[in-house]
């Protein structure tokens, strides 16, 4: 009784492991297609196929007269594709320099991706100001007022985006956060509280943190230089302003 | 025995039929297209960092400069100390040096209205203890040609501000960026917004015990210049910006 029970048990067993070879051969067959599905790297094909003649016919010697790759990429697959997609964001923006008044405000920005590395942004700014405490201080014990001193209302302009570092963070170690570093060149026309349509430069650089393929985390630094009245004098202003805000990318990504 | 062996004969059967070998084909467009991470109990994203922090000691320099300071000289050099506990977190010591004088705003405001701010008390130096979070380790690929590491780290600092009449407590909190040239050698950003009691560099004359700031022959104001205790004191925030480098060893 005690074999029968022993040849019962190898049976079951048996007839488990060959049911778990089945669902392993489906695995197989699934990632087999996954893998005929993939892209084929025809000019890898290519080289790797030439090397191998290659090796066999010339010397290690020959080596030295190899063409020197003409592009390294040295990443994965961007996570956050954006040649041909469009990018809207929305932020708050305040303004980092400006001793003598709060300013702070909305951003909208609508942006089209040429290629991965290159991008047109159109901007708006539209930020409201208050009184820091050193302008009502000044004005409270030294009787001067800063009416004169301008301040920002509104900013429209736009600007050339080049993205030239695509990069991925680790969060604690425990979660991969991809983002891009960019940079701006543009200009517009800023309106202060006292003349508006003054010719202005900006440059700019910020990053977006990919949390999808079509959302992603954004915060920048524009410094926008123009001519304006300072201590009642025309002089040279630059606003340095911080966004930080949402970005949306459409249309979806079609590949990967 | 018999029964047995038919038992045995179901049970066979039964096992065979309850899982068929059969192959599985899919149509080529009903295959996932998608890459999914798979959740597994300790997720652990970076085996191999090139930059490894842990144990190690990290000195800086740095310019910083103060965007929101209306009077006082916006500029200050600084150079700070951190030893590394581990690849999350680091603390150290800040050293900063105002640089003497005031700032262009209290310049335009001395030519237009007399109003001499030599007068009143300037920060002269700050040293703060600094706890950096390091949240963030990463890697940036530069045209596709280099790869630079990064950090980009919180900061939350406790210290003392010294003024020329007084020395007051202060906190800062902020963030941070570093982008490594090589495995030692890094270029670090800082942003914090210091928040401190400091004196207010304003003062009207008072009549029969000093002048203000105001420094002109021509006023009715003919006191004697104020003394840097005739300024009374607020809270002060002050955001900053450093640019430095920085080498772990």
């Amino acid at each position: 009784m005690k074999k029968l029970s022993i040849v019962l048990l190898c049976l079951l067993l048996g007839s488990f492991s060959k049911a778990q070879e089945a669902d392993n051969e489906d695995l197989d067959v699934i990632e087999l297609e996954l893998e005929k599905a993939k892209p084929k790297p025809q000019a890898n094909k290519k080289t790797s196929s030439t090397s191998q003649t290659e090796t066999k016919e010339n010397n290690f010697s020959d080596l030295a007269t190899l063409v020197p790759f003409s592009e390294v990429s040295v990443l994965q697959k961007r996570f956050l594709p954006k040649t041909g997609r469009g990018q809207i964001f929305a932020g708050l923006s305040l303004t980092t320099n400006d001793p003598f008044y709060n300013t702070v405000g909305a951003t909208l920005k609508g942006s089209y991706f040429l290629s991965e590395m290159w991008g047109i942004e159109i901007q708006y700014y539209n930020l409201t100001s208050s009184e820091a405490r050193a302008t009502k201080e000044l004005y409270d014990v030294q009787n001067i007022g800063t009416d004169s001193l301008s301040y920002t209302k509104q900013y429209l302009g736009a600007n050339v985006v080049w993205v030239p570092i695509y990069g991925k963070l680790t969060w604690f170690n425990k979660k991969i956060v991809p983002f891009d570093f960019y940079f701006g060149l543009g200009g517009g026309q800023t309106t202060t509280h006292t003349k508006s349509g003054i010719g202005t430069v900006q440059l700019s650089t910020g990053q977006i943190f990919a949390i999808n393929k079509s959302f992603a985390i954004r915060w920048d630094f524009s410094w926008n230089f123009f001519s304006a009245k300072a201590i009642n004098e025309e002089g040279d202003i630059n606003n340095l302003f911080f966004s930080a805000g949402a970005s949306f990318f459409f249309p979806e990504a079609k590949y990967r | 025995m018999r029964k047995i062996f038919c038992y045995l004969a179901a049970l066979l059967m039964l096992s065979t039929t309850a899982y068929p070998k059969e192959m599985i084909q899919l149509p080529t467009e009903e295959l996932a297209r998608e890459s999914v991470t798979p959740v597994f109990d300790i997720n652990d994203s970076v085996r191999n960092r090139n930059i490894v922090t842990k144990e190690k000691f990290e000195g800086a320099i740095f310019y910083g400069w103060a965007l929101t300071e209306p009077i006082a000289n916006v500029s200050k050099l600084g150079v700070s100390g951190y030893y590394h506990r581990n690849e999350d977190d680091a603390y150290g010591l800040i050293f900063m040096k105002n640089f003497a004088g005031v700032s262009h705003y209290a310049k335009q405001l001395n030519e237009q209205y007399k109003l001499d701010f030599t007068r009143a008390p300037m920060p002269e130096a700050s040293l703060m203890f600094d706890y950096n979070i390091k949240a963030f380790y990463g890697k940036m690929s530069i045209s596709k040609n280099t790869v630079t590491n990064y950090h980009f780290f919180g900061s939350l600092a406790g210290g003392m501000i010294k003024y020329q009449n007084k020395t007051y407590p202060a906190i800062a909190t902020g963030l941070g960026q570093k982008f490594y040239y090589d495995k030692n050698l890094s270029f670090r950003f800082d942003f914090r917004v210091f928040f401190n009691q400091a004196p207010i560099p304003f003062l009207k004359c008072e009549p029969g015990k000093h002048e203000g700031i105001k420094n002109s022959t021509t006023d009715s104001c003919n006191e004697a210049a104020p003394s840097y205790s005739d300024f009374s004191e607020r809270l002060t925030i002050t955001s900053v910006i450093d640019i430095g480098v920085s080498y772990l060893f």
